[in-house]
């Protein structure tokens, strides 16, 4: 900084009549050469190129099959052809308005065929060229597929569209991350694209870029020139939208068959009855989710059998299914003596039932275990304030014998 | 009940209280000067207002309404109790009640805690009234809770820090905000001076920016405290016209005044009695009178010994404490213990608080009787606040100011006239300093590209080519865009010296305690190693600066020297840029690159100051590029020849000490810190051919310290001289020329010598100003 001081200082000093620096680097501009992008690339707007490829798609039948039937994504209100599989490449990873996209790639079904279609610019300059080709590409779908691109992707673009006064895009997504999160999450190290296409896709790269190293390959681009270093760019932005693919089909495969792909038959039943997904999820799905929530509550071999009633039963609880899910607690009080499912017993008793000596009954009896120490204070508390209430309805009752008599 | 009228007469006719009194000023009271609310004004608006007893505005209050509602920038000057935040809510919840579309950013200088309480109070809670909604948005406010914020909040309360790296950097997601803002609030105007006030100009200019992206032009509504330029400040900050509304109409009761110096001691050292023992038993004199009382100390530290030393006499008078209850305040608290005492102020289940300046700013405490200021706070303009603190309307209060052993301190209450009669301090921002702007500049690019020819205001197309050279951003057609991965915003604090501090760790006995913080080149030069490093009267030795980490470890010890580091500052002077005869030398403006090099340090045995050894350093120099002001002493001038007069072994440490003079009194005319400027001396200085004393920023380019030094340096002469000629210690103290040295080799009577210098000096300088004398009334 104190070099730029200087210079700052020097070159006020030396040439107080410095032609408008503005003007000169505009002139450099002009003369600079634009990118030379060969093969596939064809120059479609001033510093905007575009590449277009076609390969055959491996298994899309499981995307075409969940489509027509409906899956946990897709539904029969979904035509396979109208999604549009994307992923944009960026100069930075914070976000903030300082971050521009300068790689769009996009990929669509053609029947047994991909057609991949990517975006590029080559300089600043070109934003609203690039935005209003990503505007026609995006808005030429009907339903949107990307991985984490609700919270990156999208974000950023906006950003763009409103820096260049261009009216966003707007199509329903589908955010693969989360599905993917709730599937694979307790299975991988991490839920990166990267990781889920090697480990359950089983995709390997021959020869790929880091990801958070793409940024500084276009930074270099713009000031050297040279094309070489952003093939392994476009290579891998291709490939991310090819797995995006793979990856819906796949998860549609593993959600309609529970025994297959070694996935954890909770998570993959949470999956089916959590929300988010539940619109476009059809009811039978959600139903085959609950049934194996329903088994696994039931199933005292099973290690996860603890986790799955107190998931199963806080959605019967959240319905009012009652008749379904005492037993449930009933059965992990008695036979497995969980303090959960005392506490829960307990509240059933209280707040439904108003039977505050059996609820009293279950919360000393729990307390008596010898593993229930940690969670000994809540149970002391409910145990008091149980005691309160019963003392209160026992003098409710003596005072309104009273009445009675008199 | 309090009898504050029985206090002050019973201090009046206490006559060894009267004999340390230099002045008693009796300020009259003053009637309020009313408007009729104004009649644009909603009716639910007017009816709410009835509903808190407001019928009629302030005159200042309804001439900030209306020139808001013409659509004109003010600034209006508030001192304490003149019902500040009227002034911009009035405007800004009749704006929203009309277009509920309408946002308003609110900026407070400082962070989270005194946020959230300007949420709770005011007029603001009105806005509940009328569904308005008010958001807090900074470094606090949970991410659950921003998007509603960003798109909910019709008044949204930040900081600037919060709009410099969180709101104009992501400004996309503020659109709906910033698309409909129409009002900007900056409350604490005159907290934005030195390098503080030339970052947030320049944030300012980047709010500017994004506004007219987004086809607003937000009128600003700006309050500060009394200063000496108050329009100036708000006109170099927003850089453009402002109205200034400084015709306060809030009534006064009667006050009084009192300058209290503590009785000497040790008359040959200087010596008085101590302000922290002063101030808490002037404290307990007035609480066990009922008097409600706000004790100000310079320190936390004292904050705490002062609260506990009179809740403990307290409690030794009464079992009870007469259920006087006195409480301490100061930063480093919850804000909900904050709170707490804030309220108990207001309702008055709490008599008496202790407290650093946190209670200085517009914190509502409601009145107090009495206020004492254990030391002067260092300027006047924060004198008046914190004597505003005692105050009503209707009734009579008292303040008194109890001076400490400090140069300033003593000058004050050895010229009352002076502390009475100046007009508060002025505050300068240089907005262009080249660091600044450069940071500044690069956010901009990252918030939007910059035209080629786009001004900022001013044009900036040699720093715009400068930064394209070092890469960070990228000409492309007729636009420069930022290009790189950073996020500039990041790396630019606004409050530049915390990122480079040093943390001092008390590592005695196996601990490890953070006790202090110092900004990077002071700890080269106080905590090397083998240091002797006083803090809070404790005593510890450095076992290691560790530059690198930014540490220093430390460890209690208990030797019977302290050490002084010998500094080798070497000046080269860059650019001048004009030069002037002024009070008898001549004084050069210009820039200037210090490189400062301590290799060695002396140890100094206590009370006798006898030099009892050196030890080595091995530091690497510090350089900066910075701005001075150099005063010469050039052959033939008055200041020259005063200096010629000298025995020549004697004008080496007699320029030293005229250093240290300044550097002693020119904070307190700079309204900055001593710590934020510099004092080099040189006996035959290169470039001028004469002996100079430069005066120079501490912050790298300048905050404008420099320029603004020459324009006071007439009166930190004259004040100069008062503080020496004043003094009542004999031989020198370090309330004025600072101690006799034996080290040093002023012969005789360093006070008589520098007094007599000074004396020759400025005689036969231009005539000085005189002071101002006319008193405040």
């Amino acid at each position: 900084m104190r070099n730029l001081y200087q210079r700052l200082k020097q070159q006020r000093e030396a040439s107080p009549a410095l032609p408008a620096a503005g003007a000169a680097a505009a002139a450099r501009a002009v003369a600079q050469p634009s990118a030379d992008l060969a093969g596939e690339w064809q120059p479609v707007a001033q510093q905007v190129w575009r590449a277009v490829y076609r390969s055959p798609l491996l298994g899309s039948d499981a995307l075409y099959r969940s489509a027509a039937h409906g899956g946990l994504l897709l539904g029969p209100e979904i035509d396979p052809h109208g999604l549009c599989f994307f992923d944009s490449e960026t100069t930075g990873l914070s976000g903030g308005a300082g971050t521009t996209v300068f790689l769009l790639a996009c990929a669509r079904l053609h029947g047994a065929e991909l057609e991949t279609t990517l975006l590029f610019l080559s300089d600043f300059s070109g934003e609203a060229s690039f935005l209003h080709l990503v505007r026609d590409q995006l808005m030429s779908a009907q339903t949107l597929v990307s991985y984490n691109g609700r919270a990156f992707d999208s974000n950023i673009l906006r950003n763009r569209f409103l820096l260049n006064r261009i009216d966003p895009p707007h199509r329903p997504h589908i955010d693969l991350l989360h599905p993917a999160r709730r599937l694979f999450g307790s299975l991988l190290e991490r839920c990166s694209l990267a990781v889920v296409e090697r480990d359950v896709l089983g995709v390997t790269r021959d020869i790929d870029i880091d990801g958070a190293l793409i940024p500084d390959v276009w930074l270099r681009f713009l000031r050297s020139g040279r094309t070489g270093e952003l093939q392994s760019v476009f290579a891998h932005v291709r490939q991310d939208v090819v797995s995006l693919v793979a990856l819906l089909a796949k998860i549609e495969e593993l959600v309609a068959s529970p025994d297959r792909g070694g996935i954890d038959p909770l998570q993959r039943a949470r999956l089916l009855v959590e929300s988010p997904y539940r619109r476009a999820g059809s009811v039978r799905l959600r139903r085959s989710g609950l049934q194996s929530l329903s088994v696994l509550a039931r199933d005292p071999s099973d290690p996860r059998s603890a986790i799955a009633a107190r998931y199963y039963c806080a959605l019967l609880k959240r319905c009012g299914n009652w008749d379904v899910a005492v037993p449930i607690w009933r059965d992990h009080f008695e036979r497995r003596r969980s303090v959960w499912a005392a506490i829960e017993l307990a509240k059933f008793y209280e707040h439904r039932c108003r039977d505050y000596a059996a609820a009293a009954e279950t919360v000393a009896h729990a307390a008596g275990w010898d593993h229930a120490s940690a969670m000994q204070p809540e149970l002391t508390r409910r145990l008091e304030r149980l005691d309160g209430k019963q003392r209160r309805a026992s003098g409710s009752s003596a005072v309104r014998g009273h009445s009675d008599s008199a | 009940m309090a009898d504050i009228n029985r206090i002050i007469s019973d201090l009046q006719n206490d006559s060894s209280f009267m004999s340390c009194v230099t002045r008693w000023e009796r300020i009259g009271p003053r009637p309020g000067r009313y408007c009729e609310l104004p009649g644009d004004l909603d009716p639910r608006l007017q009816r709410a207002l009835a509903g808190r007893g407001i019928s009629r505005l302030y005159s200042h209050q309804g001439q900030a309404y209306r020139n808001a509602r013409s659509g004109h920038d003010s600034v209006v000057v508030t001192p304490t109790a003149s019902g500040k935040t009227l002034c911009y809510n009035l405007p800004v919840l009749q704006a929203i009640i009309e277009r509920p579309e309408t946002r308003a950013l609110y900026l407070f200088p400082t962070k989270a805690l005194s946020q959230d309480q300007q949420s709770e109070l005011g007029e603001v809670v009105l806005a509940s009234e009328f569904g308005i909604k008010v958001a807090t948005y900074d470094g606090d406010t949970p991410e659950s809770l921003r998007a509603s914020a960003r798109e909910t909040g019709q008044i949204v309360i930040s900081n600037p820090d919060m709009l410099h790296a969180g709101i104009l950097p992501n400004h996309p997601k503020w659109i709906k905000f910033l698309k409909q803002l129409r009002f900007v609030v900056i409350d604490e105007l005159h907290s934005y001076r030195g390098v503080f006030g030339s970052q947030v100009t320049n944030v300012i200019r980047r709010l500017k920016r994004i506004c007219r992206f987004y086809n607003t032009d937000p009128v600003f509504i700006c309050c500060s405290a009394t200063i000496g330029n108050p329009l100036q400040l708000a006109q170099t900050v927003l850089e453009r016209e402002v109205q200034l509304i400084d015709d306060n109409g809030a009534p006064a009761g009667e006050r009084h005044v009192v300058l209290y110096n503590p009785p000497l001691v040790d008359r040959v050292q200087g010596i008085r009695r101590g302000v922290v023992n002063e101030a808490q038993k002037l404290a307990i004199r007035l609480l066990r009178q009922k008097v409600k009382t706000i004790v100000f100390s310079r320190s936390r530290v004292r904050t705490e010994l002062i609260a506990d030393y009179v809740n403990k006499s307290l409690a030794n008078m009464y079992t009870d404490n007469a259920r006087i209850r006195v409480e301490p305040y100061r930063g480093g608290y919850l804000p909900s213990e904050r709170r707490a005492v804030e309220k108990g102020l207001r309702d008055g289940s709490i008599h008496g608080v202790v407290s650093t300046n946190a209670l200085e700013l517009g914190i509502d405490i409601g009145g107090l009787d009495a206020a004492i200021l254990g030391g002067f706070p260092g300027s006047i303009s924060s004198s008046w606040q914190q004597l505003g603190r005692a105050g009503r309307r209707q009734s009579v209060s008292l303040a008194i100011l109890i001076a400490s052993a400090a140069p300033l301190d003593q000058y004050m209450v050895a010229n009352p006239d002076y502390f009475f009669g100046r007009a508060p301090e002025s505050a300068f921002v240089d907005a262009d300093n080249i660091y600044v702007l450069m940071d500044h500049l690069k956010c901009a690019v990252f918030e939007l590209p910059f035209g080629a020819d786009e001004g900022f205001p001013q044009a900036v197309t040699e720093h715009l080519a400068l930064l394209e050279e070092e890469g960070t951003i990228r000409l492309s057609g007729h636009s420069y865009y930022w290009a790189d991965r950073g996020y500039p915003a990041e790396g630019v604090s606004l409050r530049s010296a915390t990122s480079d501090n040093v943390v001092i760790i008390d590592t005695s006995g196996g601990a490890h305690s953070v006790i202090g913080e110092m900004d990077r080149p002071s700890a080269k030069e106080m905590l090397f190693d083998n240091a002797i490093y006083l803090h809070r009267g404790e005593q510890y030795v450095v076992l290691q600066l560790d530059l690198h980490n930014r540490r220093a470890l430390v460890e209690r010890s208990n030797v019977n020297y302290f050490t002084d580091a010998l500094v080798k500052r070497d000046i080269k002077v860059l650019h001048e840029d004009h030069r002037q005869q002024l009070c008898g030398c001549e004084a050069a403006v210009g820039d200037i690159l210090v490189r400062t090099q301590v290799a060695k340090f002396k140890k100094i045995r206590f009370r006798s100051h006898e030099n009892v050894g050196y030890g080595n350093i091995s530091l690497p120099e510090e350089e900066m590029h910075t701005r001075a002001v150099a005063m010469i002493f050039a052959e033939g001038s008055a200041a020259g020849n005063a200096l010629a007069q000298l025995p020549p072994t004697m004008i080496a440490p007699a320029m030293t000490r005229i250093g240290a003079l300044i550097r002693n009194v020119a904070p307190f005319f700079l309204l900055c810190d001593a710590r934020d400027i510099g004092i080099a001396e040189r006996l035959r200085d290169p470039h001028f051919g004469a002996a100079a004393l430069y005066i120079y920023d501490a912050y790298p380019g300048g905050s404008g310290l420099a320029e603004a030094f020459v324009t006071v340096m007439p009166e930190v002469l004259t004040a100069a001289r008062e503080l020496i000629a004043g003094c009542p210690c004999r031989q020198g103290c370090p309330s004025c020329v600072g101690p006799r040295d034996s080290a040093e080799e002023i012969d005789g009577d360093p006070k008589q010598a520098l007094g007599a210098l000074l004396e020759a000096w400025l005689a036969h300088a231009q005539p000085l100003p005189k002071t101002q004398t006319a008193a405040r009334s």
